[in-house]
């Protein structure tokens, strides 16, 4: 099975105004190393 | 220029957007509109390096918000209303090349949780009626962009077909109590001949009603309206069955098998709509390696399909491509 990993959402505008999302996704482990 | 004009015959609204065509039509790799910014490089629809999901408006939306006025005046006949929706789109993947198949299993997964939170988004809007995610697949489905991507089309109305079947799903809870898709889910699952795959959450099937030679629906095991009330394990089940029938499409023949691939989940305008149940269907053109089942006019003149195949047959031949049983699947997938 594949497991959930945190997704993030940075929203921007781009210059003519339109809506552009960046998900994001970051593993569990990767999110311990970061902090440890 | 983008309105709704009502279809007083058939009683639907057609969305003209007159401006869709001057849209990008199969630019080269190197401009390709959804590949990331490279530095130095051509000034892509991403401002960014690198990415793993994007979602953007569409540059070239059929609805938008705020909508114009409609740029001719209706009658009583004629009604025209603005085109008042949104439409996105979701570039899959930062690589160009490749489709859909080719995305690993956690990669799909995430593509399942970023659906799952545009539905939420964009269907929680009260100006927002229906939400459909969808995907155009090859150019013989005409598609203009090669990068793998989606569409989300977020509708200011509840679009016919999908009305049809909100209609009979109601009509068959009133007759019978029960839901007409999970009916069908049984219906499938004691004949077996149809089912092409199935996992612990999802069962994939050529439906005996198929209308095109390779139609795939994934239904949802338990009566599911939308994805919103999908658990941890049915999200990773249905990127499970989706990189299954993907992959038996695509060892099919050995080639990339264009497809459209459309989510049908219940409507966003407030009403209780918990007859519906949640499916996507893929409609691939092919009814041979090399032959295209073309929407003449019988289809298109009469609303008739005419099915060259039968869907046992059809079933068979994706049963037996690879991954080719359940088991294998999940071997394959988890490496």
């Amino acid at each position: 099975m594949a497991d959930a990993k945190k997704m993030t959402k940075q929203e921007i505008r781009l210059p003519d105004g339109r809506k552009l999302i960046y998900y994001t996704f970051t593993k569990q482990e990767d999110k311990k190393t970061c902090q440890s | 220029m983008s309105e709704l004009r009502w279809h007083p015959i058939l009683e639907e609204w057609v969305i003209t957007a007159t401006h869709r065509q001057d849209r990008t039509f199969l630019p080269p790799d190197d401009f390709c509109p959804l590949c990331p910014t490279k530095p130095g490089a051509f000034p892509t629809e991403v401002p960014a390096e690198d990415y793993d999901i994007v979602v953007f408006d569409n540059k070239f939306p059929s609805m938008k918000h705020p909508a114009p006025m409609p740029g001719i005046e209706g009658t009583n006949l004629y009604k025209v209303r603005p085109a008042d929706g949104i439409c996105e789109v979701v570039s899959y993947t930062s690589r160009h090349d490749g489709t859909l198949t080719d995305m690993d299993l956690p990669g799909m997964r995430n593509l399942v949780d970023v659906w799952t939170d545009r539905f939420k988004d964009l269907g929680g809007k009260d100006f927002i009626n229906y939400v459909l995610i969808f995907e155009n697949k090859g150019k013989d489905i005409g598609v203009t962009l090669y990068h793998p991507h989606g569409q989300i089309y977020a509708f200011p109305f509840i679009p016919p077909k999908v009305q049809k079947e909100l209609d009979s799903s109601e009509k068959h809870k009133g007759q019978t109590g029960r839901c007409l898709f999970c009916d069908i889910i049984a219906e499938e699952q004691t004949d077996g001949r149809r089912i092409v795959a199935e996992n612990d959450s999802f069962v994939a099937a050529v439906p005996f009603f198929a209308r095109y030679p390779y139609e795939v629906y994934i239904f949802s095991k338990k009566h599911h309206q939308t994805m919103l009330t999908f658990d941890d394990e049915e999200r990773a089940d249905l990127a499970n069955i989706l990189k299954v029938v993907l992959l038996k499409y695509d060892n099919l023949w050995g080639i990339s098998l264009p497809y459209m691939m459309i989510m049908h989940q219940a409507p966003t305008d407030g009403r209780d709509h918990d007859y519906y149940h949640f499916h996507i269907e893929f409609h691939p053109p092919n009814r041979t390696e090399k032959k295209l089942k073309y929407i003449a006019g019988c289809e298109t003149g009469a609303g008739s399909y005419i099915n060259d195949t039968l869907a046992e047959e059809k079933a068979a031949e994706l049963r037996a491509a690879e991954p080719s049983t359940v088991e294998s699947t999940y071997l394959v997938l988890e490496g």
